[in-house]
């Protein structure tokens, strides 16, 4: 008797818990909370808040900024998020694991390369056979780089050192300060230490994979399902905020330094435009299933998903059909 | 009822009784913990279900690759603590003795107590570049202020009369710290020990944090980002396990050492079956 | 010049700007071998005069001298029994016993030899393996005093020793404190009237508030004393001065 009193206590402590962390149908109030990362490539996001675009396109849209790519897919599965915008390796990896989500759309490609310090005057990828990159291991920055050093002939696992760190900053600080030789990071960091006099660019991944994604934008299934029309309006929105963006790159760096607080807007100017990166929306034919491929040889995911689980084109096809 | 219980009670052998209460409760949360996942109750991709777990906990172990994470961890985890408490039990128990030292030395503690490990990384980097030194300064810090202030207490919580005797009984200032302080902190130095290594294991990820290459921690933050979250949990149950054994090998020697502290076992408040727990 | 002496000792402390007087020059002396029991209400300073002898304290003004040399701080020749026994936990009671020899830096057989010779004095042998928490609070004390008496004191001090023991073992405790400490020269603090005549050699009277010496008895008959019509009455004598004491202290304005 004692058992069951003593289950039931305990079953009843971890019911308001379940109902939190469950994925029981919640009927959703309140704006459209989409995440967003703390970084350049949200620039659109930053734009259409901004401008008030969401409002305009008839839907009640909240943008949230996360320093962090996992709290997004983890808030997105907690139903805290409709929609988010992380690099394309976070969202192939959290489909992979089966997170009912799918990539809708993306924000930009390119602004990932190495950067190296001045003095230690490398030329190219091969100089690097022997020293120490720092990187994020399993981000964009990682997958990137082991590519573009198998295509330069080197073996990741063999020839360089691979110092895995968290911050895209602290990798710079480690560079500045000769912990590390190079590493793989993004813009503004690399453009930014050139500006500052030590550091250098050894090379864009684009390099070796032209216009290459970087950021895409994720949409929960839940949501795509039960709110189609509002889907619709905010990649509208989205389209519409690349192109200005694109037309407006002084505007823009404007806003992403109000945004972001970092940097300054000469600097985002620069590195918001080719060849450092380009905004963008439309999904290319079978790229996503090529950074997958990349994925899974690198031994990051078990699996690369089927090309229907990861993409869902259609509520961007629509709006692309609608436009000239 | 209750003389039927304490009959039925008395009628179970007593070895029975004590080992159903002590699992029962860890019991029903591993079912739960199975259930709810399965059920739907709870997001399978949050909380996979514990066989799930427990398959690849086997997994990476038989794969060699847990143990290389454990051992780089536990490795960091005892020499930063052992660093700490170098440091932290001598300074305490001289804070304890000097009121002054105490006095000139509280604000600064204060300030940087609260600090939490990963507050530290940043300098840590700075300081110590990469690698285990930034690691191990981490957990080193996350323990040094807590062994601190736990040795500053306990040291002038040391019995005054104690040490008045000794003094009476010819005692320099330096034999009465040796003779009485020393073995009268014994008891909570190694309380502080128990208390310094879980803090340890706690800092263990943050530590991690800063550029190693193998760790439990490091394994557990690839995990998240990789959204593996069985192996998140393979991880949190090591670390559980490993601080409940070093946990429990510290009490066994506090029960050794500590034979003479009378304490609530001895008074006969509790019936001694209660308390063979 | 005698023994132990205490010339114009007077001790002050000063609390949160106001001046205590706990002792006003007080003269005290002691001949070898006494067994001196200081008697007075509570915060006549006969804990603090003890203190000061053990060297635990400082005076204020005047000067304590032992065998004709000046007392100063804390010695093995000058050993404490408080009201607890405060015997060290960590430690067996023929490991506490030998303590203070160890200091000394005796050799572990013969200090451990002396130890269990002090505690068979007392009737301990069998509980020399035990701890203190093993122990009854009576048979701690009787430990406590196998542990200074082992060191041969010049003077022992006690500071009610059996105020914390029960009435029964209270009279079989003072008769055994009386027989290991003979020859010795003690100084006895209680606050029972009683107990204070069923020890002493000489008895001192304290008054309180400043604490000074205000009557010496010497004492007839072999103590331990048994309970005559005689220790009565005088029991009572002594208790009516205490109190007239105590009348006049709290109507005289306080000195500051």
């Amino acid at each position: 008797m004692r058992l069951s009193r003593r289950k039931l206590l305990i079953a009843l402590a971890l019911a308001p818990v379940a109902t939190h962390l469950g994925c029981v149908a919640r009927s959703r109030s309140g704006p459209i909370a989409i995440g967003v990362r703390t970084s350049n490539c949200q620039a659109p996001f930053f734009v259409a808040d901004r401008q008030g675009l969401y409002a305009r396109a008839g839907v009640d849209v909240a943008v949230r900024l996360v320093p962090n790519n996992t709290e997004i897919i983890e808030a997105m599965q907690r139903g805290d998020l409709q929609m988010g915008s992380v690099p394309i390796t976070t969202a192939i990896a959290a489909i992979a694991r089966g997170a009912p989500l799918h990539i809708v759309a993306i924000t930009g490609r390119g602004s990932d390369g190495l950067l190296v310090r001045r003095e230690d005057g490398l030329t190219d990828l091969a100089g690097l056979k022997g020293r120490t990159i720092a990187t994020i291991r399993a981000s964009i920055l990682d997958v990137l780089l082991y590519d573009a050093l198998l295509q330069a002939g080197l073996d990741p696992e063999a020839d360089v050192e691979m110092v895995y760190m968290n911050n895209l900053g602290d990798m710079i600080s480690a560079l500045k300060t000769g912990q590390v030789e190079a590493t793989s990071n993004t813009e503004p960091f690399m453009t930014d230490a050139e500006r500052q006099g030590w550091g250098q660019i050894l090379t864009y991944y684009t390099a070796n994979w032209p216009d290459h994604p970087c950021c895409v934008v994720l949409a929960g299934d839940a949501f795509a399902r039960q709110e189609q029309q509002a889907l619709q309006a905010i990649l509208a929105t989205h389209c519409d905020a690349v192109a200005w963006a694109n037309e407006h790159p002084r505007e823009t760096a404007e806003i992403v330094v109000d945004y972001l607080q970092a940097f300054d807007p000469d600097l985002v100017a620069d590195t918001l435009v080719p060849p450092k990166m380009r905004l963008d929306y439309r999904l290319l034919e079978g790229e996503v299933e090529r950074m997958a491929g990349l994925m899974e040889a690198q031994g990051l995911i078990e699996q690369a998903p089927a090309s229907a689980r990861l993409v869902d084109e259609g509520p961007l096809q629509e709006i692309l059909r609608e436009r000239p | 009822m209750s003389l039927e219980r304490t009959a039925a009670a008395s009628r179970r052998p007593a070895r029975f009784t004590f080992r159903w209460r002590r699992w029962v409760l860890l019991l029903a949360l591993a079912t739960v913990w199975e259930a709810a996942p399965r059920l739907g109750l709870l997001d399978p991709l949050l909380l996979p279900p514990l066989t799930r777990v427990l398959a690849r906990g086997w997994e990476l172990l038989a794969g060699g690759r847990l143990l290389g994470d454990l051992a780089a961890s536990a490795w960091r985890v005892l020499a930063g603590f052992a660093a700490a408490a170098l440091l932290a039990i001598p300074l305490g128990i001289a804070l304890g003795l000097y009121p002054a030292l105490e006095q000139l030395s509280a604000s600064l503690v204060s300030l940087l107590r609260p600090l939490s490990p990963p507050a530290w990384i940043p300098l840590a980097i700075l300081w110590f570049g990469i690698g285990d030194a930034p690691a191990l300064f981490i957990i080193f810090v996350g323990t040094f202020f807590s062994l601190l202030v736990g040795t500053l207490s306990a040291t002038k919580a040391v019995d005054a009369q104690l040490v008045k005797a000794a003094l009476t009984l010819g005692a320099s200032r330096w034999q009465a710290v040796q003779r009485v302080v020393l073995p009268s902190l014994v008891p909570d130095l190694l309380t502080q020990t128990r208390i310094g290594l879980g803090l340890a294991w706690m800092c263990v990820i943050a530590a991690e944090m800063v550029a190693v290459r193998r760790g439990i921690g490091f394994m557990m933050i690839e995990a998240r980002n990789l959204f593996r979250t069985e192996d998140v949990l393979v991880g949190m149950v090591t670390i559980g396990l490993v601080g409940l054994a070093m946990d429990g090998f510290l009490v066994r020697l506090e029960g050794r050492l500590c034979r003479w502290r009378a304490g609530l076992r001895a008074s006969r408040l509790y019936a001694p079956e209660e308390l063979q727990a | 010049m005698s023994f132990l002496s205490l010339v114009d000792v007077s001790k002050r402390y000063r609390t949160n700007g106001s001046e205590l007087v706990a002792l006003e020059g007080l003269n005290l002396a002691v001949e070898e071998s006494e067994f001196v029991v200081l008697l007075g209400p509570s915060g006549c300073g006969k804990s603090t005069l003890l203190q000061i002898v053990a060297g635990l304290e400082q005076v204020s003004s005047g000067q304590v001298t032992l065998r004709g040399r000046p007392v100063t701080g804390w010695g093995s020749e000058r050993t404490c029994i408080f009201q607890r026994a405060h015997l060290f936990p960590w430690l067996t009671a023929l490991e506490n016993v030998a303590f203070g020899l160890r200091l000394t830096g005796h050799p572990k057989g013969e200090r451990l030899r002396l130890a269990r010779a002090s505690l068979a004095r007392m009737g301990l042998d069998a509980a020399s393996a035990l701890y203190p928490h093993e122990l009854s609070g009576g048979m701690q004390q009787r430990v406590a005093l196998a542990r200074a008496l082992v060191l041969d004191p010049a003077v022992l001090l006690m500071d009610e020793p059996l105020a914390s023991v029960d009435a029964l073992l209270r009279s079989r405790l003072q008769r055994e404190i009386r027989a290991s400490c003979r020859g010795k020269t003690v100084l006895f603090v209680t606050h029972s009237i009683r107990e204070a005549l069923v020890l002493a050699d000489r008895l001192v009277i304290l008054s309180a508030r400043p604490g000074r010496v205000r009557h010496e008895l010497r004492l007839g008959g072999e103590a331990p004393r048994s309970l005559s019509s005689s220790l009565i009455a005088l029991e009572e004598q002594i208790e009516r001065e205490l109190l007239e004491d105590a009348a006049e202290t709290t109507m005289a304005p306080q000195s500051v």
